[in-house]
């Protein structure tokens, strides 16, 4: 009975549609002996939403006051501890007296009033979101008969929803649309098992998403959100370019995957670059690189993905296939994890090239000109599996196997010419050759990783087994003409020769670290690593015999080895991290024993290398969004066998190269700082770093010139004195929302460089700086451009040619801009200038201006297709070139690159999302 | 009959006397432990992401901080408490986690310390206003029983308050206030982020501390979401999402 008092309505009277003012007063008392309840609390509810308008507390005598209600009709709510809320509907229309106001202590109710908001319908912001499985439907019902389930959801006879109130417009499929505007298209054709939550909201056009500004006659868009299992689905791209004649550029991308289950394939056909994927390709595909995280510098770094078939490498006009395909599969709850993939590459070369080269002697100036023809063919096939096992919680495995297949066949010439500091030509050759390689490299991981109970303690050991198996075939045919100093023919040389290679390596190492954390800011890190090599290298000339094979052996330029390599290394780093500052200090060493064994006159002979690697870093945050770092590093660096063996390599028979077996190790210390900020509001950011390389017995060239034949011979040799420096800084400003961008660039390197030519030490002090500004406007939907100039000037100086000048300024820089216009068609360009000085070692000199242009049409629903007609170096103008200024040469060298052409493009993406099948 | 009539009169008069005991507290400190979801927080801002999926690893499953707030009915305080390190290994690191609300309940203005990346904003303004529903879950929170209200901040943002009437301060966490009692228990599904009281002192609680922070720089609310806006427009999704931390 007391219940049912509490909820009974006391007024009903007619509201009077004028906004005033009243006050409501009442006391607040308890049921059973009328006591005044001190500190109750007196809400005031809007009646249509519920929403608090008001609240106020019981004075002591149980009395309260709401001083302002607007007139209106309300809920009157009122709550003390271990009482039963008391609510009441109430209309104010005038000063309000409610007299005493009765509660009921909780222990005297069997039940309480409650109105509860069910956990299977949530309100996030705009949206509210139901949990589908708190929803009964029956076995196989589509989501239509879930809908119609749904609080607020109706269905009619044709299958169109209202949601709210609202006709629904749009049925999204995990945020995506499902087959067009149809709605009924998904709701009818997936199952309802398959749906982890219905959510509804407003359906606002693009423009309204910028404005957020709504009319209020949207309808309402439902997203229906799968169930990560149900999941299945495809999408793909393709993307052909012709110019009808000679060039091809296409691409074709497919990518499907069910549950958790993904395969992705994809090929490509292009004669105008390398054939690589982009970044944004290989990230849909799931051809994902690898992150590892290293405990001894404290820093994630990632590996993978870089081999020669890109386009940075190129030189020449390609020719270029891919393929490919990946598997990968998740389950046991994510617990294991298996991704496997397939990768083929086919790469053709073809170029002309120039090398002009000015040799810096002690005595004067030599010139020597190379003009090559080369056709190369690489192929790889690359596998790779990864299996993953998380354990438990604490533990997990990793096994990763790689295999690459490579092969290349290429073949060549080159055209010399030796030019001495008279003038008069000394040599002139040719030469030609075949060459073709193999290489079989198989690479295996174990890791495994142990997590404990303590925070930051880990221990994880990485077993490694790898193959190397190389063979390489090749004829060399070189032919030579000396001339006398007169200029007259003096005599001929011909060296033709077949070389043939064995070689094979096999490595065992295995790597152990462990984590400790000494405070709640201190940490040592500790690894022990031990690696075992052993490589066999059979490298063995022939000249022709009687018969015209080769079949002569030719000792000198043969030599057959194995080498086995022991290393023990370790390394223990302390790691500081605290609020501010974050730093490490430690060191590594290594012991390395090198024991080779000559094949060819059964001598034996071993190396002992003792490496010291100290390292020191600190990193500071003085405050938020500002960063600064103080690196150093020292190296150890040991000769490889190639430089510390006797051996003599007449590959090209006019620069002979040998080893030296009295090379010592070098040391290499580093020293690099940075500072970085970013103010975030103001948009403005300044990065700055500068490093500095000091060498001790470098490993550099000890080269011997017979002016008489133009012949080089070099070897490794040690030197001290060498350094490098490098600073890079960087401002970038924007300066608002549809107001340009600014940044300033500058940067610079420099060092010494020492090298010893005809016995006498030779060293050059270079630098370069430049200067490079930048500026970019950006209005959406519109048009951007974005503006670099560039200035640079070059310094070299050679202590053999005091009074020769090779300093020059380079300048140039880039333009991009793109403008959108009317039936969504848009207008891109870019122009890349590089322009450089004269320098009066070179008669000619090479300068770039390479433009770009395209008009692009979009089209289809969702602008999923795209034509474009673009024009690709329109100057004519691409050239592949190198400068090179070192203290004992200048060279510069010319190769070919793609240049003018044009391709009609077409683009076109698909996605086909979950369900379809599902009928 | 007779009988039950009896027991009933004895427990309903046991019960009105602990009922005479309910006491209401005006002035209190009160420890709040955050704790915020990461890894479905970056689900949630790289929600069509393989990103999210590759990395998760990376991301702790939650980050615990530590708030502390002194106040009675008239002012209260709201800073940050005890320092939990962040594992540096990990990508995740909080932002917007260190502002100092300072609420004067009688003029109903709110003085609040905001450090916004390089910046250090003191925004004085009105008291947040919060559109609040009540409803009648309870649920105890750190002794006390609070009830659940539902509110919907700047029209969009769905807020789950649990409040006690026995602490009559209409305070919580942040700039989170209006409901006629202390709030022991918040939730704010879209920053997926909840704060709890873990510790509720009511007995010689000093006041005296209770002023508002002085340094950063001078700005009103709509001028401090004004800058913020912009800057959202600039990161897209991800970053609106990032910095609705800033405008509770």
């Amino acid at each position: 009975m007391i219940i049912k008092a509490t909820i009974v309505c006391l007024l009903c009277l007619f509201t009077v549609p004028v906004i005033a003012q009243h006050p409501v007063k009442g006391s607040i008392k308890d049921t059973a002996d009328k006591k005044d309840l001190q500190s109750a609390v007196v809400s005031l509810l809007r009646s249509n939403d519920s929403t608090l308008v008001a609240y106020s507390r019981a004075t002591r005598e149980g009395h309260f006051t709401i001083p302002k209600v607007d007139t209106g009709s309300y809920v009157l709510f009122v709550s003390y501890p271990r009482y039963a809320d008391y609510m009441e509907k109430l209309v104010v229309n005038g000063p309000t007296d409610l007299g005493n106001v009765f509660m009921t202590p909780k222990s005297k109710l069997l039940d309480e009033v409650v109105i509860r908001t069910g956990s299977a319908i949530r309100i996030k912001g705009d949206t509210t979101e139901f949990v589908a499985d708190s929803f009964k439907v029956k076995e196989g019902a589509t989501v239509e008969e879930l809908l119609k389930k749904l609080p607020g959801f109706t269905v009619n006879a044709k299958g169109e929803i209202t949601a709210q109130g609202k006709r629904v417009d749009k049925v999204l499929v995990d945020g995506e649309e499902f087959f067009g505007d149809d709605p009924t298209m998904a709701t009818q054709n997936l199952s309802a098992k398959a749906v982890d939550k219905v959510q509804v909201f407003e359906t606002k056009t693009e423009q309204q998403q910028l404005t957020g500004m709504t009319t209020g006659s949207e309808g309402k868009t439902v997203n229906i959100k799968l169930k990560e299992d149900a999941k299945k689905g495809s999408f793909g791209k393709i993307y052909a370019g012709t110019d009808f004649n000679k060039y091809v550029d296409s691409k074709g991308l497919y990518n499907y995957f069910a549950d958790k289950k993904k395969i992705s394939t994809y090929i490509t056909r292009t004669n105008v670059n390398a054939g690589s994927l982009n970044w944004e390709d290989r990230q849909k595909l799931g051809i994902e690189n690898d992150y590892e995280y290293d405990e001894l510098s404290g820093y994630y770094f990632s590996f993978g993905g870089s081999d020669d078939f890109n386009d940075w490498n190129l030189r020449g006009i390609p020719d270029a296939w891919t393929g490919g395909a990946l598997f990968s599969n998740k389950w046991n709850a994510d617990k294991q994890n298996v991704n496997l993939s397939y990768r083929y590459n086919r790469l053709g070369t073809t170029n002309i090239g120039t090398t002009l080269t000015q040799n810096i002697l002690p005595t004067g100036l030599t010139y020597s000109n190379k003009y090559s023809t080369k056709d190369a063919l690489n192929q790889q096939h690359a596998i790779n599996g990864k299996y993953e096992w998380k354990i438990d919680s604490l533990a997990s495995l990793k096994l990763v196997v790689a295999n690459t297949i490579r092969n290349s066949h290429t073949t060549g010439t080159n055209n010399g010419e030796f030019i001495g500091t008279t003038l008069d030509t000394i040599n002139q050759s040719f030469n030609s050759y075949d060459t073709r390689t193999e290489r079989n490299q198989l690479d295996n991981q174990l890791t495994y990783k142990q997590l404990f109970k303590k925070k930051n303690r880990q221990w994880q050991t990485t077993l490694r087994y790898g193959i190397t198996d190389d063979e390489n075939s090749g004829n060399n045919f070189t032919s030579i003409r000396y001339f006398d100093q007169n200029g007259m023919f003096n005599y001929a040389d011909t060296v033709d020769q077949q070389k043939l290679f064995d070689g094979r390596s096999t490595t065992f190492g295995i790597k152990t670290t462990f984590t400790e954390p000494l405070s709640s800011t201190w940490m040592l890190v500790f690894d022990y690593a031990y690696n075992n090599n052993h490589s066999k290298s059979l490298r063995n000339s022939y000249e022709k015999g009687l018969n015209g094979k080769y079949e002569v052996y030719v000792p000198d330029f043969s030599n057959n080895f194995t080498l086995d390599a022991f290393s023990h290394s370790t390394n223990a780093i302390f790691r500081y991290t605290g609020k501010k500052i974050r730093a490490g200090i430690g060191s590594g060493i290594s012991t390395v024993k090198l024991d080779l064994d000559n094949l060819d006159n059964n001598t034996t002979s071993s190396y002992n290398f003792f490496n010291v690697t100290p390292q020191a870093q600190i990193n500071l945050t003085p405050k938020a969004q500002t960063n600064i770092g103080i690196n150093y590093r020292g190296t150890t660096r040991q000769p490889t066998i190639n430089q510390l063996q006797p051996l003599r390599d007449n590959t090209d028979p006019l620069n002979e190269y040998k080893g030296n077996p009295d090379l010592k190790v070098g040391f290499n210390h580093n020293i690099s700082v940075f500072y970085n900020q970013y103010k975030v509001l103001k948009q403005e950011g300044i990065w700055a770093n500068a490093n500095i390389n000091l060498q001790q017995n470098a490993i550099t060239q000890f080269n011997t010139i017979d002016l008489s034949t133009g012949k080089r011979t070099y070897y490794p040799v040690n030197v001290n004195g060498n350094y490098n420096w490098g600073f890079w800084f960087n401002y970038n400003k924007s300066l608002g929302e549809k107001k340009p961008n600014i940044g300033l660039g500058f940067n610079g390197n420099g060092g010494r460089f020492i090298n010893f030519v005809n016995g006498q030490q030779a060293s050059t002090d270079y630098y370069t700086i430049s200067f490079n500004p930048n500026f970019g406007l950006d209005i959406e939907e519109k048009f951007s451009f974005n503006l670099g100039p560039k200035v640079g000037y070059n310094y070299s100086k050679s202590s053999l040619a005091l009074t020769n000048n090779n300093n020059y300024i380079s300048y140039g820089g880039w333009f991009e801009g793109n403008i959108d216009l009317p039936w969504k068609l848009e207008f891109s360009s870019t122009i890349n200038a590089d322009l450089r000085q004269r320098i009066n070692a070179f008669a000619s000199n090479t300068n770039l201006v390479i433009w770009n242009a395209g008009i692009s049409k979009k089209m289809f629903k969702k602008d999923a297709g795209k034509i474009t007609l673009y024009a690709n170096d329109i100057l004519d103008d691409n050239k592949g070139f190198t400068r090179t200024i070192n203290s004992t040469f200048v060279s510069d060298d010319r190769f070919q690159r793609i240049s003018r052409y044009f391709l009609l493009k077409f683009e076109w993406s698909f996605t086909k999302n979950p369900g379809m099948d599902k009928k | 009959m007779k009988k039950h009539l009896i027991i009933f009169t004895i427990a309903v008069t046991a019960c009105i006397n602990t009922m005479a005991q309910a006491r209401f507290f005006s002035s209190i400190k009160v420890e709040y432990e955050k704790t915020t979801a990461v890894r479905q927080l970056m689900k949630d801002l790289q929600e069509g992401n393989s990103w999210y999926e590759q990395n998760k690893d990376r991301y702790p499953v939650s980050v615990l901080s530590y708030y502390d707030f002194v106040g009675d009915s008239t002012k209260s305080l709201y800073k940050p408490g005890k320092d939990v390190p962040v594992d540096p290994r990990m990508w995740w690191r909080p932002s917007g986690d260190k502002n100092v609300v300072y609420n004067d309940y009688m003029k109903g203005v709110t003085i609040s310390q905001k450090p916004v990346f390089e910046e250090t904003f003191l925004m004085e303004d009105s008291l947040l206003k919060i559109k609040w529903k009540l409803t009648s879950d309870v649920r105890n929170i750190a002794g006390y029983d609070c009830r659940k209200a539902v509110g919907i901040l700047k029209d969009s943002i769905a807020v789950f308050a649990f409040y006690t009437d026995e602490l009559m301060i209409s305070g919580g966490p942040e700039g989170i206030n209006g409901l006629p009692g202390m709030i022991l228990g918040l939730g704010i599904p879209r920053l997926h982020c909840t704060w709890f009281a873990t510790k509720v002192e009511v007995f010689d609680v000093n006041i005296s501390k209770v002023t508002p922070a002085t340094k950063g720089k001078k700005t009103t609310r709509s001028a401090l979401e004004q800058t913020l806006k912009k800057l959202a427009e600039e990161w897209g999704t991800y970053g609106s999402k990032t910095l609705l931390n800033f405008f509770i």
